[in-house]
């Protein structure tokens, strides 16, 4: 094992080189030139960059909010109410989208969109989110029912439970952890985009995600820049670590 | 009352299931509509199609994405599948456990700013290497939680197939590759897809000069146009090809891996 | 709490349209424990979840007493069930878990308080020790007990256990039996207690019901069950036993069962009795089980298992020429089983 340990580098090198040198560089951008200090307080105070985070919030959050109603009720009947075939179909179609990428889905909706009526501005925007985040969220939900076992909710019925009661009192507490995990991701997802705001957005399409692009691709203002997508990560990392915790702790048993 | 509120539970999921693949059904359609303009759904044309190979952008755009994603599939292939046998005995949480995920996590965007601010800081040129570059950090991460699985499953066979009295040789042959050889097969058209078609890091790691197909679509789709190569309907036939692929591929992975899922849960 | 008897009628259920009880009839009599006895997939899980309303009754009729529960959600039948995994709500301690019954029936605070504290020291738990912690925290058999006081705490018409001691070490298993026992005894509760475990079975059951292929193919007492099996499957499955060809005993055709310890070696010197069958064998192998010697012997070609005390199995060789008596009273002809051959 020990012997064999070395043939793990090559991989550990490459993450180390191109994934984790770039956030060190991330992280100390903003030390050249504007000074590190200055480039936060820049970012969080400039009255300009407000509206990008006001709408990048309430965008996220109403599409995390729509992506967890439409993705909790087939992650449950996936695990619990369906077998077989069908669960594996409910469980594949809905996780299957996640692989596209979503530029591509974007394009798509916007088919839809105007099929509908709906035109690129804010709901277009909110819309395109939910429909990215939907994958995510099925997956938190399934895997956190899927660590809930069916007896459970048999446990509760021959309790006296009625079916409500089984799924408020022992299912919605015991997933719980997965769906917040699952919302955060979802949500910090949805917070920094920019495919979605730029193709979909329109003239309100102006957020985190689109922030950053000004600020980093068109204005060379990489340490405001870099300071935003540091406060990015921070949040993800947050969100991850809820999430792991509990993985583990579900993988040591209980 | 329990078998209603379970055939609601069933209906809502189909309509879920409906609203996910309806615009890229409707996708497609545009693709082969005769309009060039988005929303408007009518005839049957493959004319879209055909103007592909007389698209010298396009073609070009299509070779960049080919020799990155195979490169980068390949890349990341192996040196997962090295890691993976590294760690195939191990059953704890391992150091590259912890060092894997947030590639999987952290939104691109991030990654894709941090990655050029690090090259333009050591001056690398961008371009072809840099897109290369940053795909890859992604892509080895999917290939090592795709590949992983399929080494370590077939550890007690191997054993087995020790005392029934097979080489280290013939093991690794005949027991070890054969079951490996469906996550890696999977790891390769994954990571290849997700480098095809990606766009965030490419948009955001990409140098003067070189362009890849989902950048030139979106390029295009900003200011969709009636031109030849710039109307919607064009643009759809390309994003239905990507969409197409890469659902197939999907599709082909979570059924392996349901499959293989059931099978372990059910004795 | 003295339960009630429980019946089931023509009893088809299963999952998905997929029948896996194919017409089930037992009776188990209000009080006492009734043993359900089979191999892994004869349907012992789906009988008891189709009593406790967790499947879909296809056709047929469950019966609590005089009251008919077939068409009644788990939540109206007032059963209690420990399962075979005995899923404990990993997000309560043991003090919710088993007030959770109580609770979602709208009992006052301070009546699941005292009624959590009368559950938990009938199945032997301290509830100043144990009403805080973590379920996660507990051993096996106390997690046993835990359920068993949630379920029990309703004071269930019926209790169903389905093989709740299956993950256990033989020692506790063993005592968790013999408590069960007398736990029953003092609330005269009905109890239908799935296993496939012949000892746990013999060790617990007033009534047994073997079942085989979705049906219950023989109840009775586990005594009746012993001494006249309806087939051979019932015979080799309940206790063990000899299938000796009739041309052996020199009877036209057909199979007759004989239990080990009904069949007697004697040195070869031994003096004939009047009645029975005797032959001479050769003893291939010798086991010693305890309080039993397990003995092989070959008659005409024939391998037949004998137990043999102890104490008398010293006078017998290991190997070599025996006396094999068979009492006609232990012969039994046995029926093959119908239909799967």
């Amino acid at each position: 094992m020990r012997k064999a340990a070395f043939l793990a580098a090559p991989l550990a090198l490459y993450l180390a080189a191109f994934f984790y040198a770039p956030l060190v560089y991330l992280a100390l951008e903003g030390a050249r030139g504007e000074g590190l200090v200055s480039a936060y307080i820049e970012a969080l105070t400039r009255p300009e960059y407000h509206v990008f985070y006001t709408r990048s919030l309430v965008a996220a959050t109403l599409a995390t909010l729509i992506a967890g109603a439409l993705a909790v009720p087939p992650a449950f009947y996936a695990a619990y109410y369906s077998a077989g075939k069908e669960k594996m179909l409910v469980v594949v179609l809905m996780i299957a989208p996640f692989w596209i990428d979503v530029l591509l889905r974007a394009l798509a909706l916007k088919v839809l969109l105007r099929l509908v009526g709906v035109g690129p501005g804010f709901g277009a925007m909110v819309a395109g989110l939910a429909y990215e985040v939907l994958p995510l969220m099925f997956i938190a939900a399934y895997v956190g029912a899927a660590f809930t076992p069916r007896n459970m909710i048999d446990a509760a019925r021959t309790l006296g439970a009625g079916p409500l009661q089984a799924f408020l009192r022992v299912i919605l507490p015991l997933s719980a952890p997965w769906l917040a995990a699952g919302a955060a991701i979802s949500f910090i997802y949805a917070f920094s985009d920019y495919t979605i705001p730029s193709l979909l957005g329109g003239t309100t399409g102006y957020t985190v995600g689109t922030l950053l692009y000004i600020l980093v691709l068109e204005g060379d203002r990489w340490g405001v820049g870099s300071a935003v997508a540091i406060v990015v990560t921070l949040a993800t990392m947050a969100g991850a670590a809820l999430l792991f915790k509990r993985v583990y702790r579900v993988e040591a048993g209980w | 009352m329990r078998l209603d509120g379970r055939l609601v539970l069933k209906a809502y999921t189909y309509i879920v299931i409906a609203l996910t693949y309806a615009p890229l059904i409707l996708l497609a359609l545009q693709s082969v509509s005769e309009s060039p303009l988005i929303g408007v759904l009518e005839g049957f044309t493959l004319k879209w199609y055909l103007q592909i190979p007389g698209d010298a952008r396009a073609r070009e755009a299509l070779l960049n994405s080919f020799f990155v994603a195979i490169l980068s599939a390949g890349i990341s292939v192996v040196l997962a599948v090295l890691a993976a046998i590294a760690y195939r005995r191990v059953r704890t949480v391992t150091f590259l456990d912890l060092i894997i995920y947030p590639p999987l996590i952290l939104p691109d965007i991030v990654e894709a700013i941090a990655l050029l601010i690090m090259l333009t800081s050591i001056k690398a040129p961008l371009g072809f290497y840099s897109v290369l570059i940053g795909h890859t950090a992604f892509n080895v991460a999917y290939a090592y939680i795709i590949v992983s699985p399929s080494l370590k499953g077939g550890l007690g066979v191997e054993e087995a197939a020790r005392t029934l009295g097979a080489s280290p040789l013939q093991v690794l042959f005949k027991i070890t590759l054969p079951l490996a050889a469906p996550g890696i097969v999977s790891a390769l058209a994954l990571t290849f897809l997700l480098s095809f078609t990606d766009f965030i890091k490419t948009l955001f790691t990409t140098g003067p000069g070189f362009e890849t197909l989902p950048l030139m679509v979106w390029n295009r789709a900003r200011r969709p146009g009636l031109g030849e190569y710039s109307s919607y309907s064009y643009l759809a036939s390309l994003a239905t090809i990507m969409i197409a692929s890469s659902i197939l591929v999907a599709l082909a992975y979570t059924i392996y891996l349901s499959r293989r899922g059931g099978s372990r849960a059910k004795h | 709490m003295s339960g009630s008897p429980v019946t089931l009628v023509g009893l088809w259920a299963g999952y998905d349209g997929e029948p896996v009880l194919r017409g089930v009839d037992l009776e188990a009599p209000g009080g006492k424990i009734t043993a359900v006895l089979g191999p892994s997939g004869c349907g012992k899980t789906t009988l008891l979840k189709a009593i406790a309303g967790l499947v879909d009754v296809m056709s047929g009729h469950v019966l609590f007493g005089d009251r008919d529960v077939t068409g009644l959600p788990p939540e109206k039948r007032n059963v209690g069930m420990v399962f075979q995994d005995l899923a404990l709500f990993p997000h309560m301690n043991v003090y919710d878990n088993v007030a959770f019954g109580l609770r979602v029936r709208g009992v006052s605070e301070g009546e699941v308080r005292r009624r959590v504290k009368w559950a938990l020291e009938l199945v032997g738990l301290d509830p100043g020790e144990f009403a805080g912690r973590k379920v996660t925290e507990l051993s096996g058999g106390q997690r046993q007990r835990v359920a068993l006081a949630r379920a029990l705490v309703v004071e269930p018409e019926v209790l169903l256990m389905d093989e709740p001691l299956a993950h256990l070490d033989y020692k506790i298993r063993q005592r968790l039996v013999w408590e069960l026992r007398r736990l029953q005894r003092r609330l005269s509760a009905t109890v239908i207690y799935v296993t496939h475990d012949q000892w746990e079975a013999m060790e617990l059951a007033d009534k047994l019901a073997v079942m085989r292929d979705g049906i219950v193919v023989q109840s009775g007492s586990p005594e009746e069950v012993y001494e006249n099996p309806a087939d051979e499957f019932v015979a080799t499955f309940f206790g063990d036993a000899n299938l000796v060809p009739g041309e052996l005993l020199g009877v036209e055709g057909g199979k007759f069962i004989v239990r080990p310890e009904d069949v007697e070696l004697h040195p070869p010197d031994w003096r004939e009795p009047i009645e029975g069958f005797v032959v001479e064998g050769v003893i291939e192998d010798r086991v010693f089980q305890g309080p039993m010697v397990r003995f092989e012997v070959r008659v005409n070609g024939v391998v037949l298992r004998s137990l043999v005390p102890r104490s008398y199995a010293s006078r017998l060789p290991s190997r070599g020429p025996v006396k094999v008596y068979i009492p006609f009273a232990s012969l039994k002809r046995v029926k093959v089983p119908g239909g799967v051959g």
